[in-house]
């Protein structure tokens, strides 16, 4: 039950007694994504450095957004390698941890274990996600607010609601960047829900949206 | 006094409890840092009730520390003798239960797909490591004892 | 013993720094005894509520696909704005929200707890000791 320092400080004792056969040039990779991206490509440099071939047996990553790349299993003394990692942000944000966990057979079972660290900018900050209203309460608007964070980048050109008996619109704020989504109920007198498309212009070749939801409940 | 072998093995006993009180201050401290980690660790053994993980994350470091100072200062040095060895003892007896009971550590799970796996030996010969450096300052101890009541007879 | 006397007088000494982390240290002040941390539940509290509970599923695909709690919504974190749609789909005004996912080591249904209430939802909680809990809840 000793914390991780302290087992590098042992480690290093009793080196002899640990099979260490791949050493990497790093096991932790960190990187900031750009707005544009949407995935991370990583690789991590390895060589054997024992005296026997090692043959990598297994490789799992930690969450399925992350897919990994090996062009083949086995290293003989010396030889280096390189097993590359794929992150698809998908709708992730904020700083994201990865592991990749990587099993030797030979000579002796080991394990390693890589790390990727990404920090996805966050485009978007909502107060909500959703607006609801009781059944039989009056249909009045209800609106949430919408702050985007690098407005130079991106702007809100619209929200269109997939649901007819909805109606919304965006209304740019005072601040730059910061929008009211005003949302109006046709009729509260039935359980409903509706999604809306929150639309921005950015990237131009494919841009970003929002959901939000509309409930009547 | 020359620099005979007695000298050299005061010296590596002291060296040696030097180490190993620095290690449980070091250890202790990290600890105390963190204490909802250290209570995840303890659940994660599945060996004690969970109000009890509460109660052991809050003391465990503060001990850790007071022994490991007791040790190289030698206040209450059998005491810190007995508190580490305890410890050391526990350590290596939850690890090996873990081990047997096929448990992951790193995530409380069983037979767990994913997740790195413990490292069973290494992680029991540190604390095997730390045992002997217990026993060997307590043993040096007692040693000292018997002389020191011998001479003083004189 | 004198060893012995000694190893109180350590623990003696030790309770005092540990006292003042019990009250003091954020993390120790805010759990309940058991360490339990605040919006965290456990089955049997849960049980106990007997009102309306909305179970939201934060593990992954294919564990949900294996089995899940009775009308558990299934909430990947990696599509979170997506399967939102779901969760409010099931959930009603004064439902208490409860995420869970494998165990009691398992972060991710604390995180997806806090989205969902940044989302807007109130009273959600996370299942403490997650669908391991509810497999062990299930042994005769």
């Amino acid at each position: 039950m000793m914390p991780r320092l302290v087992s590098i400080l042992f480690l290093a004792a009793t080196a002899p007694l640990a099979a260490v056969a791949l050493e990497w040039r790093q096991t932790l990779i960190e990187q900031v994504a750009d707005p544009l991206d949407e995935e991370a490509r990583v690789t991590y440099h390895f060589t054997n450095t024992g005296n026997a071939p090692a043959t990598i047996s297994d490789v799992k990553t930690s969450c399925g957004c992350t897919v990994p790349e090996l062009t083949k299993r086995t290293y003989a003394p010396g030889e280096s390698g390189e097993l590359g990692a794929i992150f698809k942000f998908n709708a992730l944000v904020g700083r994201q941890t990865k592991t990749i966990t990587v099993t030797t057979d030979e000579p002796e079972v080991s394990t390693y274990q890589l790390t990727l660290q990404v920090d996805i900018p966050k485009l978007f900050d909502l107060d909500r996600h959703f607006v609801v209203w009781r059944r039989g309460e009056e249909a009045t608007p209800k609106s949430l607010v919408l702050r985007v964070l690098m407005p130079e980048l991106v702007k809100v050109v619209g929200v269109e609601a997939q649901d007819a008996r909805f109606s919304a619109k965006a209304e740019p704020g005072e601040d730059p960047g910061v929008y009211q989504i005003v949302i109006t109920p046709e009729a509260t007198d039935l359980p409903r829900q509706a999604s809306l498309i929150v639309k921005t212009d950015f990237p131009s070749h494919n841009p970003k949206v929002l959901t939000i939801y509309a409930l009547v409940r | 006094m020359a620099g005979g072998p007695a000298t050299v093995k005061r010296w590596a006993v002291r060296g040696v409890r030097v180490i190993v009180g620095a290690l449980f201050i070091y250890a202790g401290w990290l600890k105390s840092r963190d204490p909802g980690a250290l209570i995840r660790d303890l659940w994660n053994y599945r060996l004690i009730p969970e109000d009890a993980a509460y109660w052991i994350a809050a003391a465990l470091p503060y001990l850790e520390i007071v022994a490991g100072i007791a040790l190289i200062t030698g206040l209450q040095r059998r005491g810190a003798h007995l508190v580490l060895g305890g410890m050391l003892a526990v350590f290596i007896g939850a690890l090996a239960s873990a081990w047997f009971r096929g448990l992951d550590i790193n995530c409380g799970c069983f037979g767990s797909a994913s997740a790195e796996h413990a490292n069973y030996p290494l992680l029991i010969g540190r604390n095997l490591l730390l045992l002997a450096g217990v026993a060997w300052s307590a043993i040096a101890a007692r040693a000292a004892t018997r002389d020191s009541s011998g001479i003083s007879g004189a | 013993m004198k060893a012995l006397r000694e190893a109180a007088i350590l623990v003696l000494v030790a309770c005092f720094p540990a006292a003042l982390a019990v009250f003091f240290h954020p993390q120790l002040a805010a759990r309940d005894r058991a360490g339990l941390e605040a919006d965290a539940v456990r089955l049997e509290g849960v049980r106990a509520w007997g009102s309306e509970v909305l179970w939201v599923d934060a593990r992954s695909d294919a564990e949900f696909a294996r089995g899940s709690v009775p009308e558990a919504v299934h909430l990947a974190p990696e599509r979170f704005a997506t399967d939102l749609g779901a969760v409010l789909a099931a959930w009603r005004p004064g439902a208490r929200v409860v995420v869970f996912c494998s165990s009691i080591s398992c972060a991710t249904s604390k995180d997806i707890a806090r989205q969902l209430r940044e989302a807007g939802l109130e009273d959600v909680y996370h299942l403490h000791g997650g669908w391991e809990a509810w497999q062990e809840a299930l042994q005769p």
